[in-house]
């Protein structure tokens, strides 16, 4: 008797055999990516300092790893496949948003400035939310992906395309600076 | 000055060390207090760091973006326009313009007007975009649905209708312009991005009336520019920018619409561009380029009236209007006649 072979669920499938079959042309598991890295991809942009806009860029980020999925290489970790479009998302946001806050400066100057895309949640752990958006975009990526998305030095090196030595040396700095502006806030607030 | 191997502790904590490097930084730490403060100190600074709440989607994403990919699937597909127009955000959108339009060309307050007016503004996201997604619809034409919001609320402003919606204005005219690319296209390169610039430019130009500031006169600049650069060879505009020579009938009326108004307002857009298609009006939503044609080529209002006539005695004749067009057709009939009325 011919047993039929059961289709593995897609749910249970690693991530690059959910790719090969998007690739395929199975369009339907590519849901399955979207579930697992919904979150994770959100939390990176709000890290980044987007808070209106994160769940249009997850959005924007998946729609281009699908139109990319063809570059994908089963070799390589599909995190850092995944973080370096979500990279290019987020620079192409903060190049709009520069273009606005440019914008809105000239449209009127005796206006109150608008801070919809500073409205950072109410909670625990703002400070370091603060701490993290002070510090310059490079910098604050490297750190995000290290200690948010929980990526090897390697592995960001990968995905943002530069030497680990640059990863490292980025994340020294990062974290100089975090230490200095996490001590001095302290020693503002003790006064 | 930095001490030796201080620059191994954020990699030891992060456990980015090799093993034996791990090994001698360890054996180092046994004999070094201020290593091992230092490697303290870091750890609280991660553990501080790493304090910060974990978000969740507001909703399961998956479904909508597996529609936008079925639906960029289908691009070129000519009926896309009309289906997404069912959307109850471009419906409800629309209606508030429409009910703006009346008023003025009645030219006087008008209590329903005033409903549009208030159900606009709420309906803003805080970004300064219409969501249409978040309105029963896609969520894939912010770009012409805030473009249209926009138009409404500055036409009022323009028509002396209201006065309270100065911050959406300046909003939603602040995130078309971050929209903005170096080709000047004021969009997001969808399928329909030549007829969601060309309603964004008038928008803009309604706003730069009574709002003439240098930042937006450089984003009208880009986008007038852009207009009268991709006008076709064989007459009127894409539908899509990158589309080339395929021109669309309503786009068209939006980018000569933007162009007579850019004309009116100081900006050099007399010529050649006001040629269109010469395509037969078999379709309701030719009507608006058809209306836009005959008042470039003197402002033959009985033909405007003639048209609002046709799209009330049969709406469902286009797919347009099938789809909640009726409303956006008469914006878009209505709005040529205000072109020509002396309070607009």
């Amino acid at each position: 008797m011919i047993r039929k072979q059961k289709k593995p669920d897609p749910a249970l499938l690693a991530d690059a055999e959910v790719m090969k079959r998007v690739r395929a042309g199975h369009t339907e598991a590519f849901s399955v990516i979207i579930l697992r890295y919904q979150n994770s991809l959100l939390n990176f942009f709000r890290r980044l300092g987007v808070y209106t806009d994160a769940e249009d860029l997850v959005q924007e980020c998946f729609l281009r790893i699908f139109r990319n999925r063809m570059n994908y290489r089963e070799t390589a970790k599909f995190t850092t496949f995944l973080y370096r479009v979500g990279r290019s998302v987020w620079i192409d946001w903060v190049r709009r948003q520069a273009r606005r806050s440019s914008f809105l400066t000239e449209y009127e100057d005796g206006m109150p400035e608008l801070n919809e895309y500073c409205e950072r949640p109410a909670g625990s752990g703002m400070d370091a939310q603060i701490a993290l958006e002070s510090l310059p975009e490079k910098l604050r990526l490297v750190v995000v992906m290290s200690i948010y998305q929980g990526m090897k030095y390697a592995e960001i090196a990968e995905a943002l395309d530069i030497p680990v030595g640059t990863v490292k040396s980025r994340m020294s700095i990062a974290f100089d600076l975090l230490r200095d502006y996490m001590y001095a806030d302290a020693g503002e607030k003790k006064v | 000055m930095k001490q030796p191997f201080e620059e191994l502790i954020l990699p030891y904590v992060l456990e980015e060390l090799p093993p034996e490097k791990r090994q001698a930084f360890e054996k180092e730490m046994e004999c070094n207090s201020l290593l091992r403060v230092r490697v303290y100190e870091t750890r609280e600074m991660l553990k501080k760091l790493r304090e910060l709440p974990q978000d969740t989607v507001s909703r399961d994403l998956s479904a909508e973006i597996l529609e936008a990919i079925k639906s960029e699937k289908k691009q070129g597909n000519p009926s896309w326009l009309p289906r997404l127009l069912k959307a109850a955000a471009c419906l409800a959108v629309l209606a508030g313009a429409w009910l703006v339009i009346q008023s003025m060309t009645g030219g006087r307050e008008d209590p329903a007007a005033a409903q549009g007016f208030k159900w606009i503004a709420a309906a803003q996201e805080t970004s300064g975009a219409w969501d249409g997604a978040r309105w029963g619809g896609s969520g894939k034409h912010t770009i012409e649905l805030t473009s249209l919001a926009l138009l409404t609320l500055a036409s009022g402003k323009s028509a002396g209708m209201n006065s309270d919606y100065d911050e959406q204005i300046r909003r939603a005219a602040a995130y078309l312009a971050a929209h903005q690319d170096r080709e000047g296209i004021i969009g997001e390169g969808g399928i329909c991005s030549g007829y969601g610039h060309a309603i964004a430019t008038c928008a803009l130009l309604e706003v730069y009336r009574h709002n003439p500031s240098g930042g937006l006169k450089r984003v009208l600049d880009g986008a007038i520019r852009h207009l009268q650069t991709s006008h076709a060879a064989s007459g009127g505009w894409a539908y899509q920018t990158s589309s080339g020579k395929s021109v669309h009938p309503t786009g068209s009326a939006w980018a000569l619409l933007a162009l007579k108004r850019a004309a009116a307002q100081g900006w050099p857009c007399s010529g050649p561009p006001a040629r269109l298609p010469s395509q037969p009006a078999s379709r309701i939503d030719l009507y608006p380029w058809y209306l836009l044609s005959t008042e470039f080529a003197g402002a033959d209002r009985s033909n405007a009236v003639r048209m609002l006539e046709l799209m009330k005695e049969n709406p469902a004749s286009d797919g347009c209007l099938s789809a909640g067009g009726q409303i956006y057709s008469t914006v878009l009939a209505t709005l040529t006649l205000c072109a020509g009325n002396p309070q607009n």
